[in-house]
């Protein structure tokens, strides 16, 4: 298992598993299936599903910072693909930086800050 | 993945094979039986049409194997197979009738919109992506936000609720 954390943007764990779901399904040849109300387990097959990994990521909200943990099922052949994509997901949907205005964390890729609206 | 593949798609895949591997064993019984050969010198057995039914059914094996996982060439060698083969029972009607009918069949199911979505041929539907970035829309989303979002009031995208301002158009929020 993995761990990773992030500052706080919004404690909407909704949207953040929203934004992870989003990244996870603009890769190719994943299913995403949404686990309770702050996981979300992602499976990758190859050879027609004869070959599956499974990586769930699982948000925890403590403090400023969301926790963010990874657990993976390798392949039978001891790939693990649905990891790596997910490491790449989350790290995509959820890395932060500072408003240069009101200093406030927004998200990499937002356009706008969502506090203070400056580009 | 699988989860995913029509069940038409995982039928042929699944004729195909066993038919590649039927057609092999077949083939090769034929051309190692030495009257086939005798047959063959006197004319009276094309052995030439062995030959191709063989080239036919390993060809087979690596079509029904990216039909089964959904490889994007497979498509156009499935649609390109089958209509040769409806060009052939063309040629031998009314005798072809019954293949010519399978084989528009075929045809017509490899052009559904979730066919194509399986091989990732263009011009299919693309795969279900969530509303994060939905299309700005002028009017109401036909939909309630989920639970904690809202729409922007500009771009009608998604937002958490409580964002005074859209991160993805900067429209300030009521």
């Amino acid at each position: 298992m993995s761990q990773v954390s992030f500052p706080v943007v919004t404690k909407n764990i909704n949207y953040m598993l929203m934004r992870l779901e989003k990244n996870l399904r603009s890769m190719p040849g994943l299913q995403v299936i949404r686990q309770g109300n702050s996981a979300v387990e992602v499976t990758a097959s190859a050879l027609g599903g004869l070959l599956k990994s499974k990586a769930t990521v699982t948000l925890n909200l403590s403090g400023n910072y969301y926790f963010v943990s990874i657990t993976s099922t390798p392949s039978p052949l001891g790939g693990n693909e649905a990891l790596n994509y997910a490491n790449v997901a989350v790290q995509r949907a959820f890395s932060t930086k500072q408003c240069n205005n009101c200093k406030k964390f927004i998200f990499l890729d937002d356009k706008y800050c969502m506090f203070c609206g400056q580009k | 993945m699988s989860e995913n593949r029509p069940l038409g798609v995982t039928i042929l895949a699944i004729l195909m094979a066993i038919g590649g591997i039927l057609g092999i064993i077949g083939a090769i019984q034929i051309l190692t039986n030495p009257w086939i050969r005798i047959a063959a010198a006197l004319r009276a057995v094309n052995i030439g049409l062995i030959y191709f039914s063989l080239l036919l059914s390993i060809v087979a094996l690596p079509i029904a194997y990216g039909f089964w996982t959904g490889l994007t060439w497979s498509w156009y060698a499935g649609l390109a197979v089958s209509g040769l083969s409806a060009i052939t029972n063309l040629l031998q009607l009314p005798g072809g009738i019954l293949g010519l009918i399978i084989d528009a069949v075929v045809i017509y199911y490899l052009l559904q919109p979730n066919v194509k979505e399986w091989f990732k041929v263009m011009g299919g539907p693309t795969l279900p992506e969530i509303s994060l970035q939905a299309k700005p829309s002028t009017s109401e989303p036909s939909s309630t936000p989920p639970p904690g979002m809202k729409f922007c009031v500009t771009c009608r995208r998604a937002i958490p609720s409580s964002n005074v301002y859209c991160p993805y158009c900067g429209a300030k929020q009521p």
